[in-house]
């Protein structure tokens, strides 16, 4: 069933600044829906306006396939943590957290302080119980502003980058803890987050917004694998997928002065942006592969791997290796890639340009 | 290094010398009142032997303490007042979102610009209308509603932060519930200073009691000390001062008490 749905919903403040245009997407009853996107890209216009806290501009928003445009904030059954969090100063953690349903009279008391214990055990502030928001360091008020919105329980649940200020540790135990409570409670999640790994991992779906308008929706794997246009391919994906725009010669696309490929469908124009993701860049090849040689201008060892830059006509590329691996600065070497790991751009309209066999394929991709 | 102490000294040496001029008349007072009469008549400054007789006196023979009570009750029934209503003023002004909120605030505010001395005449014929003279409402009513008041806490409303408001919106709180549970608990600090400000002023309120009260029923302290003063004790400075003396206890009190609740910082830990 579909929970919540924007048709054609466009964002105007004060009458002249649009900063949402014709946004469509509609959100499974229980799924965990991750909205990314660049900063001032209008995530959290639309969770506000989802939770009725902005008006809607134009456009509609159903929430259970009800007419939600004008429904009140309460009369839509949600909880939300806030960007920056929005914790009664003068409350005790306890207090706060309870403050989302110490109103409501058909809970018991026992009941309420069992919902208690259990968000604060979720993230991991019993011992606070009763600090004071500014007697908590940021983290702590962050995850108070989580446990307060995950006590009432509320059927949909809007979470406006929940977990930005933790530290790498504790953020994959939340991540973990928050994905298990959604899926225990059926809660229909709209999540906005600006980690890439968060993205990847948490959501069933992932929209991808920019400047205001919807990029792609999809399956995270998909979005990965499928990226509508330039800007979900180097969004997605960490280092970002390397592009450079290729002339056509004699049918073939010239990525480099000695590397050209067939292109799998049949161009309309003279040239194209090419990507590949860094980690199809390979220290070995196999036959049929390309051959780029190139100098190394940087090298990050990160342990596991190994991150090596260089330099493709004006583009700075980057070439992502298993393994340590040593190679210095100014050293030339090759590096291997195949056909078929490439994407095609359109320079003009920036979207990915597939043939009509792979679109087939696929089965129609939601763009 | 030293040359910074010696500024500083001389800077404290005059601040003390400004302060000793200022407050020479009520040390003056004070002395005045702890003097036996026939010393104060032979013009000494300070007292050769202490005595409590003048304030024996002042609480036995005048009307202190019933001025006292009556200034009490009618300063605290105007600060209560003013806080209840310039707070209920304020919320309106800032939280409710309706067309032509901000045309009303400033009408509101413009009535600032109308002199109590404009006013006095037309609240004396209301009041005189109502048979309210030589009553407590004759002193309260004209001063509860304060547009000072509800601009200093409009003022302190509008820096809450607004997600504060939208938490509680998402949960269904209701604009009273709100008021009380939020936003007074979190302006307390504007609310103690509105608080002690409008105690003080009424406090010291004086031509007003003077006009709406014509015998002692209601009168205030302020009005006693000068009937004191123009009346059966003229020559005795001694116990006027006394008055004066205990009549200023109340307002430090209020000071010092108010003082203590200003502390900074209580939005601290709401956001970001
Ligand atoms: N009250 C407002 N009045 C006018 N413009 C606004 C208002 N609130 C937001 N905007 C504008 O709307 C755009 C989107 O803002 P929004 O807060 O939704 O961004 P965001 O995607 O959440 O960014 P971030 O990741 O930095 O939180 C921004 O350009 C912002 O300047
Ligand atoms: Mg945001």
């Amino acid at each position: 069933m579909t929970q919540i749905e924007m048709k054609a919903v466009s964002k105007t403040y004060n009458k002249k600044n649009t900063v949402l245009k014709g946004i469509d997407f509609s959100v499974e009853k229980g799924e965990f829906f991750i909205l990314v996107g660049p900063s001032g890209c209008g995530k959290s216009t639309i969770l506000r306006m989802i939770a009725g806290l902005e008006e809607i501009s134009e456009g509609q928003l159903f929430i259970a396939n009800r007419l939600a445009n004008d429904l009140l904030p309460k009369e839509r059954q949600i909880s939300m943590v806030f960007q920056n969090y929005a914790l009664y100063p003068h409350m005790t953690v306890k207090e706060n957290v309870l403050f989302g349903i110490g109103h409501l009279k058909n809970l018991s008391k026992a009941e309420k302080e069992k919902r208690l214990a259990k968000a604060l055990e979720l993230v991991q502030l019993q011992e606070y119980l009763h600090r004071k928001p500014r007697e908590l360091s940021g983290g702590q008020r962050q995850r108070v502003a989580l446990a307060r919105a995950i006590v009432s329980e509320a059927p949909i649940c809007l979470m406006d980058e929940p977990l930005s200020n933790l530290d790498a540790k504790l953020r994959a135990q939340m991540r973990t803890e928050i994905r298990q409570l959604q899926q225990r409670l059926g809660l229909t999640l709209i999540y906005v987050t600006h980690d890439q790994v968060e993205a990847m991992t948490m959501g069933d779906r992932i929209m991808i917004l920019n400047e205001g308008s919807v990029q792609q929706i999809g399956r995270p794997i998909d979005i990965y694998n499928h990226p509508a246009n330039t800007f979900v391919a180097s969004f997605i994906g960490s280092p970002q997928m390397n592009m450079i725009e290729a002339p056509i010669m004699d049918n073939d696309l010239k990525i480099s002065t000695n590397a050209s490929v067939q292109l799998p469908f049949s161009p309309e124009k003279s040239k194209y942006l090419v990507g590949v993701r860094p980690e199809k860049l390979k220290p070995q090849g196999e036959t049929g592969d390309l051959i780029l040689k190139v100098f190394i201008n940087t090298v990050e060892q990160l342990g596991n791997e190994t991150i090596l830059g260089f330099q493709m006509r004006d583009q700075q590329w980057k070439a992502k290796w298993n393994g340590q691996w040593t190679v210095q600065p100014d050293e030339r070497i090759s590096v291997y890639l195949s056909p078929k790991d490439l994407y095609y751009f359109d320079v003009d309209s920036r979207e990915q340009v597939v043939s009509s066999q792979e679109q087939w394929q696929r089965g129609g991709v939601t763009v | 290094m030293k040359k910074r102490m010696g500024t500083k000294l001389i800077l404290y040496i005059l601040l003390i010398l400004a302060a000793l001029l200022v407050g020479s008349p009520l040390l003056l007072g004070l002395s005045l009142s702890l003097m036996p009469q026939n010393e104060i008549l032979a013009g000494q400054y300070l007292p050769k032997t202490f005595s409590l007789q003048n304030y024996l006196q002042a609480f036995q023979s005048t009307q202190l303490v019933h001025y006292l009570i009556n200034s009490l009750i009618v300063s605290l029934a105007v600060m209560i007042g003013q806080l209840l209503l310039s707070s209920l003023a304020a919320y309106a002004f800032v939280f409710p979102k309706f067309r032509g909120q901000q045309l009303c605030f400033y009408l509101f505010i413009s009535t600032m610009m109308i002199p109590f001395e404009a006013q006095i005449i037309p609240n004396f014929q209301t009041i005189r209308d109502l048979n309210w003279l030589n009553t407590y409402p004759a002193l309260v009513i004209p001063f509860v509603a304060s547009v000072f008041g509800t601009f200093l806490l409009r003022q302190n409303f509008k820096q809450l932060p607004n997600e504060l408001k939208e938490a509680s919106d998402i949960i269904g709180l209701s604009h009273w519930t709100y008021y009380l549970k939020i936003v007074l608990p979190m302006s307390k600090v504007s609310l103690v200073t509105l608080g002690t400000y409008s105690f003080l002023t009424t406090w010291n309120m004086y031509l007003w009691p003077l006009l709406a009260s014509t015998n002692d029923a209601v009168r205030t302290v302020q009005i006693g000390l000068k009937q004191m003063q123009s009346q059966e004790t003229l020559n005795q400075w001694g116990v006027i001062m006394a008055c004066a003396i205990t009549i200023a206890i109340p307002t430090l009190l209020v000071l010092f008490l108010g003082q203590k609740h200003l502390q900074k910082g209580l939005t601290e830990g709401a956001i970001k």
